[in-house]
């Protein structure tokens, strides 16, 4: 299962520079950026600015989008770059804020697996630390939403044997790191 | 304590609830305000960002790195059946004669390693989602994380596209006719490219692209496959190149310096100006074992554009940063490309520098333009062994 885009025409129409359609690009998938930008980088602060930086590129970037049906695997390539800058303007910062991700929540109460869920996405928010940015970007696509490595793979724009090397690594490094994790 | 393994239902679950939760309530209107203030689509304006990315911001200086992303699975393969010419094809590519399916499968048993030219339509097929498995499976061996791009004798739907309830569903039906697997392997040169997918059209299917494959059968890795997998790896067709997409045609170019090879490839030569541009860039070692290498901490690749005839040229820089890695002979990494851009104030060229390097995809103005990929490393480790600077370049012509 994938998110359903908008129809082409709403692509079209905001990047003949209709606000109102590009409005309604951002309130339908600005959950899922944002989302995304959680799994990479597991931080609040920092997957608000990644999805913002992200909208406002691809705000500015749309008269360049020549395949308009490519729109939200280009949308999420850019949401991949800013996950990329974010964590970098990190280092920046003088203050670091408690994520809430480590504090537990109404909505976590209610996960299918209550409290080990959440223990387990604070030991995968942990172990994901010790990860590559590309390595982080690469397992929340393919993990995250299920997506087939295929369509990760076109997402990053790299080959599918490149795709399918970078998450194999990946997954070794998050399982040592998971382990390492368990110990603690 | 949870004492489950951490299998792909698990590390599924705890994403999901890693990432449990809507975008703050500010964060839409904030965005908006911050994308969608004029319609003339000005360069980024910092001041409407949010304080914090403002503070970010505060540190861009005159030397800017932003690195850029810049790329199917299993089917069987039928029986040989019809051997006509493939249409609207060119009859051969790189002097090579550029076969059907049906033609290719008969000269498989005979064809050695030898290069061919396969010329089919191509569709995405894929399992949806599917566990990796706990060894890396052999890069031949029928299994659903490996690549494998389906290429059918006669243009045919293969995956249909159905929304329900604000979600598409897909389903796939086997081919009827001719077909085989192609697979894209860690050599393979030029990344094929997605399909476009159908759900933003509203049609039904995938639609199938023209391609060429240049490729052979009878691989060396056939030899790392399992017992069981042998024959299915040796009879798998593993692709060295796209030589045409949709019409197409491909560049690339190589440097060779002692036991290093550069391959620089991209989709083709002729680009507009709304095109974002995409190339891949291998390196490999040829020689045996594996050698450590320093680079950059953002890897050995980087990319330079110079405009011919014009004074817009955006060479290459690394961070200075030594990092060491390995390079496995028969084990190439690649990239795609990664802009750098750096200048000095005044600069008469300055606005479009900034430009060109906050676009998180890669587009050129109207023009001839030499795109360079350059592979830069330093044999041993502590970067002080021998340095290597390879460079492939490709001329390419970007209309209005």
């Amino acid at each position: 299962m994938t998110q359903a885009p908008a129809g082409s025409s709403l692509v079209d129409l905001a990047r003949d520079g209709d606000a109102g359609a590009f409005e309604a690009l951002v309130r339908s998938r600005m959950d899922a950026m944002y989302r995304l930008g959680l799994a990479i980088l597991g931080d609040e602060a920092d997957a608000a600015d990644a999805a913002q930086m992200t909208f406002v590129a691809a705000w500015r970037q749309l008269p360049g989008l020549r395949e308009s049906d490519r729109f939200d695997a280009w949308l999420q390539r850019i949401a991949v770059n800013s996950c990329r800058m974010a964590l970098r303007a990190r280092g920046r910062r003088r203050v670091r804020e408690i994520p809430m991700t480590e504090m537990l929540t109404a909505d976590e109460r209610t996960l299918e697996n209550g409290a080990t869920g959440r223990r387990d996405a604070q030991m995968l928010r942990s172990a994901l630390r010790h990860l590559s940015l590309d390595q982080r970007a690469i397992l929340a696509l393919h993990h995250l939403d299920g997506r087939p490595l295929t369509e990760v793979a076109g997402i990053l724009d790299i080959p599918v044997g490149t795709a399918k090397s970078r998450l194999f690594k990946a997954r070794a490094e998050l399982d040592k790191a998971l382990r390492a994790e368990g110990r603690r | 304590m949870n004492d489950q393994p951490w299998d792909d239902a698990r590390l599924s679950a705890a994403y999901r609830a890693l990432a449990a939760k809507p975008a703050p309530a500010d964060l839409l209107d904030s965005t908006l305000a911050a994308s969608a203030n004029g319609t003339d689509r000005e360069p980024f304006r910092p001041t409407f960002l949010r304080p914090r990315a403002v503070l970010a911001g505060a540190g861009f200086g005159l030397a800017l790195v932003v690195v850029l992303m810049s790329g199917l699975l299993l089917l069987g393969r039928s029986a040989p059946a019809g051997t006509s010419a493939p249409t609207g094809l060119p009859g051969t590519v790189d002097g090579l004669t550029v076969m059907t399916v049906s033609q290719a499968l008969a000269a498989e048993p005979t064809a050695g390693n030898t290069q061919i030219a396969l010329g089919g339509w191509y569709a995405p097929h894929f399992p949806f989602s599917c566990p990796v498995p706990s060894a890396m499976p052999a890069e031949l061996e029928d299994a659903c994380t490996n690549g494998g791009l389906l290429i059918t004798e006669n243009r045919q739907t293969i995956v249909h596209v159905e929304a329900t309830n604000g979600y598409t569903q897909m389903s796939v039906t086997d081919p009827s006719g001719p077909n085989l697997k192609a697979y894209e392997v860690s050599t393979s040169g030029t990344a094929i490219p997605y399909p476009v997918h159908p759900e933003a059209t509203g049609d039904a299917e995938y639609a199938p692209v023209q391609v060429i494959l240049i490729g052979h059968f009878h691989d060396a890795r056939a030899a790392k496959c399992s017992p069981e997998q042998r024959a299915h790896c040796e009879a798998a067709f593993v692709i060295d190149r796209l030589a045409r997409y949709d019409g197409k045609a491909t560049a690339t170019a190589t440097d060779v310096q002692g036991p290093y090879r550069l391959t620089f490839q991209m989709p083709s030569t002729e680009w507009h100006t709304t095109d974002a541009i995409s190339a891949t860039a291998t390196l490999e070692f040829t020689g045996t074992g594996s050698v450590d290498y320093g680079s950059s901490g953002s890897g050995p690749f980087a990319f330079a554009f110079e405009e011919i005839g014009g004074s817009r040229q955006m060479g290459w820089s690394m961070t200075t940063d030594c990092l060491t890695q390995h390079l496995d002979a028969g084990a190439p990494i690649s990239s795609g490309i990664i802009k750098t851009v750096s200048w000095t104030d005044p600069d008469p060229n300055a606005d479009f520098y900034r430009s060109f390097y906050a676009d998180p995809l890669v587009h050129l103005p109207a023009g001839d333009w030499k795109v360079t990929a350059v592979a830069n490393f330093v044999e041993g480790t502590g970067c002080s062994g021998q340095s290597y600077t390879l460079n492939a370049p490709i001329t390419i012509h970007v209309s209005p």
